[in-house]
C-alpha cells in the first residue's frame, strides 16, 4: 500500500516538473515568428499606421492603403522629425497647427504600464531619496539620506544607518500640519538624480488622500492635492519634463487612466475602454497634438487616439494571428502550464490554465481511460490497482501519463517485481 | 535516536567539512561587505539594493544548495554502494520510520546551516542597512533553505535509486525541478512560501519510493 502511495508521489512531483518543461518545449518547437506591429497614430491623416517587419517590411493605414518607407515617415512628422528636416519636407502646419521642429522633439512622452511593473513598484523597499527641488545648481545631487513614511516621516543617514532626528521632526511636523494621516500607503516618484529637475513625490496617506511632497531650500513643501482615486491606485508614474503639462500618469484598479495636470493638480481622464490593468499591458504616448493609448494582451492591440485635451478621435483593434502554430492542440493537450520566471520585476511562478478547459479535461480523461484499458488488456492488472494512476492522469493529463510511462508499468500497484 | 547517532557517525566528516565551508563563506561575506562600505559609497550601495532588488547576501545562496546536494550524496551513496541500506531496513525496526529518521537528521543539519548563514547575514544587515532591508533577510534565506531541501530530496532520490536505468528515468522526470524554485525580490508575497513548503513536502516524501525499491531488492 505504502509503496503504491510513494510511487504516486513520485508521479505527482514529476508531473509538476513536466508541467513546466513540456509546454516550453512545445512552444519552442511550434513558435512562429513574433508579430510585433508598430502601431502609431498619424497626425497628418488622422488614422493609425501599422508597420510590420516580419519578412518584408510593410506600412499601411487601417483602410489598407500601403505606403513606402519614405511616405510612412512623412505621415509621422513627430516621430521622424530629423529625417523630414534633412529632406526639407518637415510640414509648416499639421492640421492647421504650426508645430516647430523643436516642439516636436521635446513635447512627447511614453509610459509603459504592466502588471509586473505595478508589482515591482509595490514590492520595492520603501525607502526613497528626497532631492532638492530648488537647488542653486543645475544638476541634482544624490542626498546622503533616504526617507520612509511610517508612523512619522524619517530620514535615515546611509553612512551611519541612523535616523536624522532633526530633519525627521521638521518634515513630520509639515506633513501633520497639512493634514497627512500616517502611515503612507503609496509613494510615487523618480528616485534618481538623472533627470532635468525634481518634482518630489506623490504620497497617498492612510485615508487615501494624495499629497505632493518635495524639498525646497532644505525646507519641506507639502501640498494636499485633493486627488482621491476611485477604486484605489493600481500604478502611478511621475514624469519630470518641463515641456509637458502634467506631473504624471495615474492608473486606478478599475482601469481608469488619468493625467495629473500641473494646473491645480486637476485630473484629466485619458480615453481607453475596458482596460483590465491586472491582466493587460498599456502603452501611453503623447506627441505635440495627440495622446495615443495602446492596450495589449494575447488577443491583440487596441489603440485609442485622442486630442491633447482628451477628446476621442479614433480607435482601432489589431488582432494578432495566433503566435503559436497548433494553438488548439496546445490548449487541448495541456490542461495547465507552470510558469516560472523570477525577475527583478518580481515574477515568481504561477499557473496558466488551458483556454479550452473542456477539451483539455476531455483529452486527459480519454488518456486515463486508454491507459487503464491498455494495462487491463495487455498486462491484466486489476482496475483497483490503477485507481491512483487513473486519477492523476485524469487531473494532470499528458504530464502524469509521461511520468507513469517513464516510471514503468511493471511497478503499477505491485509490491513484488520491483 | 540510534539512527540519528548512526547518521552522525556516518556524516560527521562531511558535516565538519561543510561547517568549515560555511564559516569560510561567512568570513568572505563579512570582509566583502565591510570593505564595500569602507571603500564605496553607502548611498550607492543602499540605492543599488533598493532599486535593483540586489540581495547583498546572495553569497550564501548556492552554498546552501551545494550543502543539500552534498548531504544527500554523503548520506545515501555509501548506503546504496555497499548495499547497507537494505540491511538497515531489515533491522527489527519499522523501515519507513528508519528512512524518515535518516531524512529528518539531514533536514536538522541543513536547518542548522541555514540558521548559521542567516545569523551572519542578519548581523551584517542590521549593522549596515535599515529595518526595511534586514527584516527581509530571514525571509529570503528561508526560500533558499526550502530550495536546498528540494536539492537534497532530488539528489537523494537519484542516489538511493538502485537501478541505473531507473535513475536515468527519474532524472528525466525531475530535470526541471529547479524551475519550481527562485526568488528575485524583497517583500514577496507570503503565499509563495506555502507553495514552496508543499513542493518540499512532496519532494521529501518522494525519497521513500527509491528507499522502498531498494529494500525490496529492485535491480
Amino acid at each position: 500500500m505504502f509503496v503504491n502511495f510513494t510511487r504516486l508521489i513520485i508521479i505527482l512531483t514529476a508531473s509538476l516538473c513536466l508541467s513546466w518543461a513540456l509546454p516550453k518545449l512545445f512552444a519552442t518547437i511550434a513558435k512562429k515568428k513574433d508579430e510585433t506591429p508598430y502601431i502609431t497614430f498619424s497626425a497628418v491623416i488622422k488614422d493609425f499606421l501599422i508597420a510590420t517587419h516580419s519578412g518584408k517590411s510593410r506600412y499601411q493605414d487601417t483602410k489598407g492603403n500601403a505606403y513606402t518607407l519614405k511616405e510612412y515617415e512623412t505621415l509621422m512628422p513627430f516621430v521622424f522629425t530629423s529625417d523630414l528636416l534633412k529632406w526639407g519636407i518637415y510640414p509648416e502646419e499639421i492640421n492647421g497647427v504650426h508645430v516647430p521642429p523643436k516642439k516636436a522633439e521635446t513635447d512627447w512622452d511614453s509610459i509603459q504600464v504592466s502588471p509586473s511593473l505595478a508589482h515591482a513598484a509595490n514590492t520595492r523597499i520603501q525607502l526613497f531619496p528626497l532631492f532638492e527641488s530648488d537647488s542653486e545648481f543645475t544638476s541634482i545631487s544624490m542626498p546622503e539620506e533616504f526617507f520612509r513614511i511610517g508612523k512619522r516621516m524619517e530620514f535615515i543617514d546611509a553612512s551611519h544607518n541612523k535616523v536624522n532626528e532633526e530633519k525627521s521632526a521638521l518634515f513630520t511636523k509639515a506633513l501633520s500640519e497639512a493634514g497627512f494621516n500616517f502611515p503612507a500607503q503609496r509613494i510615487a516618484g523618480n528616485p534618481t538624480n538623472h533627470k532635468p529637475y525634481d518634482a518630489g513625490y506623490f504620497v497617498t496617506d492612510a485615508s487615501g488622500e494624495m499629497f505632493h511632497i518635495y524639498q525646497a531650500r532644505s525646507q519641506p513643501v507639502v501640498v494636499k492635492t485633493d486627488i482621491k482615486a476611485e477604486g484605489g491606485i493600481f500604478f502611478m508614474k511621475v514624469r519630470e519634463n518641463q515641456h509637458l503639462p502634467y506631473y504624471g500618469l495615474l492608473v486606478t484598479n478599475p482601469g481608469r487612466v488619468y493625467l495629473i495636470l500641473k494646473d491645480r493638480y486637476r485630473l484629466q481622464e485619458v480615453w481607453v475602454e475596458n482596460y483590465d490593468p491586472g491582466r493587460q499591458r498599456l502603452n501611453f504616448g503623447v506627441d505635440p497634438l495627440y495622446i495615443t493609448v495602446k492596450v495589449l494582451d494575447e488577443e491583440g492591440e487596441r489603440s485609442y487616439a485622442s486630442e491633447r485635451d482628451g477628446i476621442p478621435v479614433k480607435k482601432y483593434f489589431y488582432k494578432y494571428q495566433r503566435r503559436l502554430k497548433y494553438a488548439e492542440a496546445y490548449d487541448t493537450v495541456f490542461t495547465f502550464a507552470l510558469n516560472s520566471n523570477p525577475s527583478k520585476r518580481g515574477g515568481f511562478w504561477g499557473i496558466t490554465f488551458s483556454k479550452n478547459p473542456s477539451a483539455a479535461l476531455s483529452f486527459s480523461l480519454a488518456l486515463a481511460i486508454i491507459y487503464t484499458l491498455f494495462l487491463r488488456i495487455q498486462l491484466r492488472i486489476k482496475p483497483k490497482k490503477m485507481i491512483g494512476d487513473f486519477i492523476l492522469i485524469a487531473l494532470f493529463g499528458i504530464y502524469a501519463l509521461i511520468a507513469v510511462i517513464l516510471e514503468g508499468f511493471e511497478t503499477v500497484g505491485k509490491h513484488k517485481g520491483l | 535516536m540510534m539512527i540519528w547517532f548512526k547518521e552522525y557517525l556516518k556524516l560527521k566528516r562531511a558535516l565538519f567539512a561543510l561547517l568549515i565551508f560555511h564559516a569560510a563563506i561567512a568570513a568572505y561575506f563579512w570582509i566583502g561587505i565591510r570593505s564595500s562600505f569602507i571603500a564605496g559609497s553607502p548611498v550607492a550601495i543602499w540605492r543599488n539594493v533598493f532599486e535593483t532588488n540586489t540581495f547583498f547576501f546572495s553569497v550564501f545562496e548556492k552554498p546552501l544548495y551545494v550543502t543539500g546536494l552534498a548531504l544527500a550524496i554523503f548520506q545515501f551513496y555509501p548506503e546504496s554502494d555497499k548495499r547497507r541500506f537494505r540491511i538497515s531496513c531489515h533491522l527489527p525496526a519499522n523501515e519507513y520510520l528508519t528512512t524518515a529518521r535518516m531524512i529528518t537528521f539531514t533536514i536538522a543539519a541543513l536547518t542548522l546551516f541555514w540558521l548559521l548563514d542567516t545569523l551572519c547575514a542578519l548581523l551584517a544587515a542590521a549593522y549596515y542597512f535599515p529595518y526595511e532591508v534586514f527584516s527581509q533577510v530571514p525571509l529570503v534565506t528561508f526560500y533558499w533553505y526550502i530550495n536546498a531541501l528540494l536539492f537534497y530530496a532530488v539528489a537523494s532520490v537519484l542516489t538511493l535509486e538502485p537501478s541505473w536505468k531507473h535513475k536515468i528515468r527519474l532524472f528525466i522526470m525531475f530535470a526541471a525541478f529547479y524551475k519550481l524554485i527562485g526568488i528575485s525580490i524583497y517583500n514577496s508575497s507570503g503565499i509563495y512560501i506555502v507553495y514552496l513548503l508543499i513542493s518540499a513536502a512532496l519532494f521529501l516524501s518522494a525519497i521513500f519510493y527509491p528507499a522502498e525499491r531498494f529494500r525490496k531488492g529492485a535491480e
